[in-house]
């Protein structure tokens, strides 16, 4: 089978993120990016199909400014076949939109097939959770959101889900759309060898206004603030004075 | 154009670049010591440093195809190894040497004369450290009768028929993955009798290679790659 993986260029996670001072949107300049955490697990789980032989090819896709091609790159790092890249300046937190992500993605899907698109169950600058369940109803495909497990058998996807409750087995026909919570697995890191054939593997571009889609916001962001800063805490000399610092504030 | 001797049998071909102690111990430097099918190497192993070096630009040399035994070079050594008769006393051209490991082999089974071709000077470099690992000699100081092994620092893909003509045989492992240059070398050497292509199936492999041109089929599970292959495209 042939599988789509959405890949998205987000903030490393590990960046200490900042806020513009008009409050805008969190500040972008200068800081590291990196493949969005659940779109590596996506990735990882694609590039594990194709190792069992279920997958047959696997395409990286992302959508994103000329700086996402990195991302792409570590896509097929990773063991991805080939990347498709559709290019927009639109700011990839705030701008573009889970439903204009969704529409790129049916677009590209009509025109490869793929039997399976496997996504992050969200990115996280936008924490928006959205990207995958608009695809399925896009495409009037069946979803697995939040799996922890996948397999494959036949023209059948089985997907455990993480719940509220615990876990739900659930089992999909073709074409399905899956999308990554964190125990799916543990994604690989590209080594050396597997970064220079990256190089060499086909990113097709194409500009995110030749698809002829409207891609155009429908949530305005009006403003990102920092999380309240954290009051400082007093040091008690006693069991006693604990008992009556959590009388005071009406705890105990 | 770049004028160059074309291999014409007798005279033996010499290589084009000198090695110097600088090269070989920044070459051994971020390499280890390993065997492929009993041909020893120095590759950029998963032991070294340098192998989960994810940033390019923090390298101390271009991208180091040469530090590594891809699939291809793999199963062609191999298969140099177990058919000896197909290169004993044969003169030889490999295109796209890398680290050395085909044309070595070459050696090893008694080709008469090998000529490892790469366009990276760091090739070349590692050719010499890996023939003196495998107790061989660069450039015809050998005796009568030993293989006679030279570096060819130049691009030959696109030289047209005629050049590689004049080699008995050419191997070329793991060369199918360019856009450039791939498909120029397929036709180069589309009605060569003697060549040996070792390949996992990347980009610009034939798809479809008939029973009588696949020579031999290892199996290979990495990468999502199943086996690799030796193959020809005209029947001998
Ligand atoms: C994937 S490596 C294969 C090396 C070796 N044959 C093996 O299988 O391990 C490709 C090699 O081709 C070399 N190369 C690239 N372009 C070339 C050209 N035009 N002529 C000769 N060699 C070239 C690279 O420098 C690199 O060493």
């Amino acid at each position: 089978m042939k599988v789509f993986v959405a890949v998205k260029r987000t903030l490393d996670y590990a960046v200490k993120v900042r806020v513009k001072a008009d409050k805008s949107a969190v500040d972008l300049a200068n800081v590291k990016m990196s493949m969005n955490p659940f779109c590596e697990i996506a990735c990882e789980e694609a590039v594990r199909l194709k190792e069992k032989k279920v997958a047959k090819e696997v395409i990286a896709v992302t959508v994103g400014p000329k700086a996402a091609q990195e991302t792409l790159r570590t896509a097929l790092a990773m063991g991805a076949d080939r990347g498709i890249h559709v290019v927009t300046d639109m700011r990839h937190d705030t701008e573009l939109q889970p439903l204009a992500v969704a529409k790129v993605l049916q677009a590209l899907g009509a025109k490869e097939s793929p039997d399976m698109y496997i996504l992050g169950k969200q990115s996280i600058d936008g924490d928006n959770n959205q990207t995958g369940q608009m695809l399925a109803g896009l495409m009037d495909a069946p979803i697995a959101a939040f799996a922890s497990e996948v397999s494959v058998d036949g023209d059948k996807v089985h997907v455990t889900r993480e719940i509220d409750g615990g876990l739900q087995k659930i089992d999909l026909g073709l074409p399905a759309v899956v999308t990554a919570d964190l125990r799916l697995n543990e994604p690989r890191y590209a080594t050396l060898p597997n970064i220079m054939k990256a190089k060499k593997k086909k990113i097709e571009e194409i500009k995110a206004e030749d698809l002829g889609l409207s891609l155009e916001p429908h949530v305005q962001y009006t403003s990102v603030e920092d999380p309240p800063v954290r009051q400082a805490g007093i040091k008690v000399e006693s069991v006693d004075e604990v008992i009556s610092k959590l009388k005071e504030t009406g705890v105990l | 154009m770049q004028t160059t001797t074309p291999a014409t049998s007798g005279a033996a071909t010499s290589s084009n670049l000198v090695v110097t102690a600088e090269e070989r111990a920044l070459v051994r430097e971020h390499t280890a010591k390993t065997d492929v099918h009993g041909v020893r190497l120095r590759l950029i192993t998963a032991d070294c440093p340098l192998y989960h070096e994810t940033d390019e630009s923090a390298l101390p040399f271009e991208a180091p195809w040469w530090a590594f035994c891809w699939p291809g070079g793999l199963a062609l050594t191999r298969f140099v190894l177990e058919n000896p008769e197909l290169f004993k006393g044969k003169r030889v051209l490999d295109v796209g040497s890398g680290c050395g490991s085909v044309s070595l082999a070459c050696a090893l089974v008694g080709a008469r004369e090998i000529v490892a071709n790469d366009v990276d000077r760091l090739a070349g470099v590692a050719l010499a450290e890996n023939a003196e690992l495998n107790g061989l000699k660069m450039d015809g100081e050998s005796a009568e009768g030993e293989p006679k092994l030279s570096f060819l620092q130049e691009n030959r893909i696109g030289a047209g028929k005629a050049y590689f003509d004049a080699f008995d045989v050419v191997v070329v492992g793991d060369m199918l993955y360019d856009a450039d240059f791939s498909p120029t070398l397929l036709q180069d050497l589309a009605h060569h009798r003697g060549v040996y292509f070792g390949d996992p199936g990347r980009t610009y492999c034939p798809q479809e290679v008939s029973e009588d041109n696949l020579l031999a089929s290892y199996d290979h599970h990495e990468d999502g790659f199943s086996a690799i292959r030796v193959f020809r495209l005209t029947a001998a």
